[in-house]
């Protein structure tokens, strides 16, 4: 495709050529020709080609708010003229120092090569996708439009968020508010070499496991099956995370919300657990795209966990999510019985949080115990009030009006954390849950 | 060429931007002036070798016979003024608004400066016998140097074609975000391809009009050979120019299915 200058010298040639065979003027002829050589000329020259693009992130998995220098090292074998380089960023992408678009001229004869660095700040979570290195090769003599192409591959930059930190009060004696495990076992699981007790033999006890001399001292008693040794299963109990990712969750900035705190405080909470050797699962719902996160346990786990909360991205809500989501684990739930922890806003839809809290009562407790259920409630009202006085007063009387529901999730049995993401952190707002003597 | 967007302050580097654009247009000016007279200089030669009046009148007479514009104490040949002026006040406009479509205006207004000079007896005979059924032979239609000066005089408006477009793409790139030191390889780059194209196309038709002029001279009393040996040459030259076009076309066609899809907003 040629370019408009080259359309005009080219109609001026036409002009000359034609009028001076017209008129058998042999001037024009020639100076149409010089013309029609010069645009000849200037578009065979061939334009760059043959490029190699390697990109190099510091990198690969940063952290939110990280500096991350992304090298491009380009090459141009063949041709002549200008190759503009260009790395599309994301949006939220900050470019830091350097440029992301680069200028290379690639002259006769050797190759050209260039190596560019350029830093960029990753300031939210969440898996982006760098596409190809941009080449437009450019004739030198813009008598041929520029051509595009993609050179390198795609890459994806997963930006991870940094966890809240979420620890446990050493040395301090205290009452805490609700029984939270800490030392519980595991409900099912790899059994350990630590005794438990001695019962009654089931199908499918291995044999290994019958203890003969407490038998043969029970042959005087009418039960006539054998006893075995029951040792602990490994582990710890389980933790079962509910976490929403509703619209309503956000508040603030795109890069600075209530649910990239909450995410925070999540990873946060995912890590406490992990460290101490529970085994975490959870469903993140009301989601663009709903994740649900098998239990497990180890340091893998929690990269798991924290690359799909990096990737989490706010949906519609929608009614009945928590129940549905509930549901869904069911056959989980009943096995572990685990601890679980709903983040979520009760007062969006209080009876939708309602039903959704029943059914996990449900799969969880038995009639001998109740299990615990934390739900920790994001409070989003000084971010949306900001500095405006009155506004602060009217979300301290909404807060009011929601406490007496709140009472109803206590009876419950339901511990409600009320929390607020722009003044404490949730470490030290589970802290305060402990009250010393 | 730039537009009304091009003026827009650079986001990403805005003082960068503001400092060179005022440089750019200063140098923009001051460069076009000179490349103005250089074009108005060539034409005046080329129109030295004016045959309009070949025959008729010689070069002195045309010089003698012209008037002079007297201004105060200053005495200008009219030739001068209006040779000058011109391209001045052509080249001016361009300079001040350069964009595709002025450089357009610019530059067919100079082609039809080029083809006045240029406009001879042959041209005048054909009226004359056509219309008037007169018959005016001209003794030398071909000048070389005439047509030497004036493909300087073209290669004058091309550089200043690539002057403008030089600058234009300098700030593309600016507002685009290349860094300057880059930016500042453009005009250079651009030069060193255009100067040995140009000096080729200028070499070509050189080579062409001695050619004829030296057919002229050598096969003056036969009527066969000059007409024949250019033809011969045209046609020699036409195997190459072939082969050019053969391999543009052949390159556009791959063009074609290699496009990739339009680059998006920045």
């Amino acid at each position: 495709m040629i370019t408009r200058s080259a359309h005009t010298y080219f109609k001026a040639f036409s002009l000359l050529f034609l009028v001076g065979l017209a008129f058998g003027n042999l001037n024009y002829v020639l100076l149409g020709i010089f013309l029609l050589a010069f645009v000849l000329l200037g578009l065979n020259v061939a334009e760059p080609r043959g490029a190699l693009v390697t990109r190099r992130f510091s990198r690969m998995t940063p952290r939110a708010g990280d500096v991350v220098d992304v090298t491009l090292e380009v090459e141009i074998k063949k041709g002549t003229g200008f190759v503009e380089v260009y790395d599309e960023l994301p949006e939220l992408f900050e470019l830091v120092d350097g440029s992301n678009v680069h200028l290379l001229w690639k002259g006769l004869g050797r190759a050209a090569k260039a190596t560019y660095v350029y830093r960029v700040r990753c300031p939210r979570r969440g898996g982006y996708d760098l596409p190809a290195t941009q080449l437009t090769l450019i004739n030198p003599l813009r008598l041929r439009k520029a051509r595009v192409v993609d050179a390198g591959q795609p890459q994806t930059l997963i930006v991870r968020h940094k966890a809240a930190g979420v620890r446990r009060m050493r040395e301090v004696r205290g009452v805490a508010h609700s029984t939270r495990t800490d030392i519980d076992l595991a409900r099912i699981g790899a059994r350990s070499t630590d005794f438990d007790e001695i019962r009654d033999y089931r199908m499918g006890d291995p044999i290994k496991h019958i203890n003969w001399k407490a038998t043969a001292r029970r042959t005087t008693s009418e039960s006539a099956l054998p006893l075995v040794n029951e040792y602990e299963p490994e582990g710890k109990k389980a933790v079962y995370l509910f976490l929403d990712a509703a619209t309503y969750m956000q508040a603030g900035s795109t890069l600075d919300n209530t649910f990239e705190s909450v995410i925070k405080a999540t990873t946060g909470v995912v890590k406490f657990f992990l460290d101490k050797g529970y085994k975490i699962g959870g469903q993140f719902f009301n989601a663009h795209k709903d994740v649900t996160v098998y239990p497990d346990v180890g340091e893998r786990q929690y990269y798991r966990i924290a690359r799909e909360l990096s990737q989490l991205e706010a949906g519609e809500p929608q009614e009945g999510a928590l129940e549905r989501a509930v549901e869904h684990n069911k056959a989980r739930l009943i096995q572990m019985r685990p601890v679980t922890i709903v983040i979520t806003r009760p007062e969006i839809d209080f009876e939708d949080t309602i039903r959704g809290l029943k059914a996990l009562r449900r799969y969880t407790s038995t009639i001998r115990r109740l299990h615990p259920i934390f739900l920790i409630n994001p409070l989003v009202y000084s971010v949306v009030a900001g500095n405006d006085q009155y506004a602060q007063w009217t979300t301290t009387l909404l807060r009011a009006e929601n406490r007496s529901r709140y009472q109803v999730l206590t009876r419950m049995g339901v511990h409600v954390v009320d929390w607020d993401p722009k003044r404490e952190d949730i470490g030290v707002r589970l802290l305060r849950q402990v009250r010393t003597r | 060429m730039s537009t009304q967007e091009d003026e827009a302050a650079d986001p990403l580097r805005p003082d960068a931007y503001k400092g060179t654009q005022a440089t750019m247009t200063a140098r923009l000016i001051f460069r076009q002036f000179g490349f103005l007279f250089l074009a108005a200089t060539f034409l005046l030669f080329a129109t030295f070798f004016i045959n309009f009046y070949d025959g008729l009148l010689d070069f002195g007479d045309i010089w003698r016979n012209s008037p002079t514009l007297q201004w105060g104490p200053f005495a200008i040949h009219s030739w001068l003024v209006i040779v000058y002026g011109y391209v001045f006040l052509v080249g001016i406009l361009f300079a001040l608004g350069p964009s595709e479509r002025s450089f357009r205006l610019f530059f067919f207004l100079m082609m039809a400066a080029l083809l006045a000079i240029h406009y001879d007896h042959s041209i005048l005979d054909w009226f004359l016998r056509a219309f008037l059924t007169a018959d005016i032979r001209p003794q030398n239609a071909v000048s070389v140097f005439k047509i030497l000066f004036s493909c300087l005089f073209l290669v004058v408006i091309i550089v200043m074609h690539y002057n403008v477009l030089s600058d234009d793409f300098a700030r593309r790139f600016l507002r685009r975000g290349v860094p300057t030191d880059e930016v500042a390889r453009v005009r250079p780059g651009v030069f060193k391809v255009l100067v040995p194209t140009i000096l080729s196309a200028a070499a070509l038709a050189t080579a062409l009009g001695l050619l004829g002029e030296l057919g002229q001279l050598i096969f003056r009393d036969t009527t066969f050979l000059p007409g024949k040996l250019q033809l011969f040459v045209l046609a020699g030259l036409m195997v190459p120019v072939a082969f050019l076009i053969r391999g543009i076309l052949r390159d556009l066609a791959g063009q074609r299915k290699n496009r990739t899809q339009p680059r998006p907003n920045r």
